[in-house]
């Protein structure tokens, strides 16, 4: 997609402060940060909210959202890090690729990421955990991995022994 | 006394073994009493490893929080297993919120550790169905950061993110600065980047035995020779108390060979006159004899 800003970071158009990359994942440093050492993690392929994106991506997504926030949290000294992600535009998601936001933390940094809690009476709580619960039947197993497809002309290959040896001559004709 | 109180419970924990940490911590987390179901809670989706309640301070009607069953404080501690599921179970969850509550689009929020917001000693994820000018808020703000801030945040990160991963890092090509007219003037926000924390030099270890004279590095042959039961391992401060010396692998200085003693004369001797036989008769002694003496 060439008109996704993301997209054209990968392949290079864009200027940007790489900080990690990897066949399936890029992360960088965001140039408009919340805080310092704001990282802005998103996978290769082009999707646009979360629920496009397959179950293995996601698990690797989070999985490396971890190591770098423990990375982040050693080099930069902070005390705590909030990893977001902004799933549709009422969200406030700007750009139309998935991205996890992963903001460094430090006691009285003046950023207020929390919510007011409201107030919602027994009737309304109850109606919507009975509206979920169905819902959340239909949760069933997760996509695996695909495994690639062996090529069995290269496994000969590989078989072929280079330089018959003539010992090894000697031991195929014993019965 | 509320104080005397809290110095006596640090004490206990201190002295407590870690099972008994964790089954302190369970009892005293009220979300691991609401999995086990000795509190009443709204729950909403469970499987063999987490499980799903609708928050009773809701941002949102159907604000979810996501839990795992085992009593994990924050997410550098879950194992990589229990997260992946975890991650596949929130992409679901925040699936069912938007087809139930047919709303725009859901937030999915973490935080670790008390700066960042966590409020409960349990680690969970947050699924919030948002809508288009709710009140939520949550909006990430942001701030104008220098090129050189960026640049020196960029090359402690890569290092240390290489570390990690244990990846061979390439130095980072220094881009040419380039001066470009700026039409306003950026204000940093950030004046200040701290310092990365300074760690503690660990005191270095040597090994010597009871009999020897000399500690050795692990690697030196003499070490090696050591037997395991009779190996002391310490710092040189303890070692020099002991009356122990360093030997050549610790300083790389070569010890002075010993002044000679009587006893390297003689076996000087013996071995000039050795040479004297091999190489060839001495006319002196055939002489005597033939002289008669």
């Amino acid at each position: 997609m060439t008109d996704c800003q993301y997209c054209q970071i990968i392949q290079g158009i864009v200027k940007a402060k790489k900080v990690y990359e990897d066949d399936k994942v890029y992360a960088l440093l965001s140039p408009m940060p919340a805080s310092l050492g704001h990282i802005i993690l998103f996978p290769k392929e082009h999707v646009p909210i979360l629920e496009h994106v397959k179950d293995p991506l996601v698990a690797y997504l989070f999985s490396i959202a971890n190591k770098l926030s423990t990375a982040v949290f050693d080099s930069l000294g902070a005390q705590g890090t909030n990893i977001i992600i902004q799933n549709g535009i009422s969200a406030g998601q700007r750009v139309a690729h998935v991205c996890m936001h992963i903001i460094l933390r430090r006691e009285n940094d003046g950023l207020n990421l929390m919510w007011q809690p409201k107030q919602l009476n027994e009737e309304q709580m109850s109606t919507v955990e009975l509206q979920l619960k169905e819902a959340t039947n239909s949760i069933g197993e997760f996509e695996k991995e695909e495994k690639k497809p062996i090529d069995l002309d290269k496994k000969k290959e590989v078989k072929e022994v280079k330089g018959d040896n003539y010992l090894l001559r000697q031991l195929r004709k014993i019965p | 006394m509320a104080s005397d109180e809290q110095a006596a419970l640090q004490e206990k924990i201190k002295k407590m073994s870690p099972e008994e940490l964790r089954e302190y911590q369970k009892k005293n987390c009220i979300f691991c009493q609401i999995i086990a179901g000795k509190v009443a809670s709204k729950k909403v989706y469970s499987d063999d490893k987490v499980f799903a309640i609708l928050d009773i301070n809701p941002a949102n009607l159907g604000h979810l929080l996501l839990l795992p069953k085992e009593h994990y404080a924050i997410m550098p501690v879950i194992p990589e297993h229990e997260l992946e599921h975890m991650a596949m179970v929130t992409k679901a969850l925040s699936h069912t919120l938007l087809k139930v509550f047919q709303v725009g689009g859901t937030t999915i929020f973490i935080a670790n550790g008390m700066a960042a917001g966590q409020k409960a000693q349990h680690f969970m994820i947050h699924i919030i169905p948002r809508k288009e000018n709710d009140d939520v808020g949550l909006m990430i703000p942001q701030n104008n950061i220098s090129e050189q801030d960026l640049t020196v945040i960029q090359q402690r990160l890569v290092a240390r993110i290489n570390e990690l991963f244990g990846i061979k890092g390439e130095a980072l090509k220094q881009e040419p600065k380039e001066q470009k007219p700026m039409a306003e003037e950026k204000k940093p926000v950030f004046q200040n980047i701290p310092e990365s924390p300074q760690k503690t030099p660990v005191p270095e270890k040597f090994i010597t035995s009871k009999k020897a004279k000399r500690f050795h590095r692990s690697k030196c042959p003499f070490a090696q020779n050591i037997p395991k039961e009779e190996c002391i391992y310490d710092t040189i401060e303890e070692l020099e108390k002991r009356g122990k010396k360093p030997c050549t692998c610790v300083t790389g200085k070569k010890i002075p060979l010993k002044k000679e003693t009587g006893k390297q004369k003689i076996v000087e001797a013996e071995f000039s006159e050795k040479k004297q036989t091999e190489e060839g008769i001495n006319l002196d002694d055939v002489s005597k004899l033939f002289l008669g003496k």
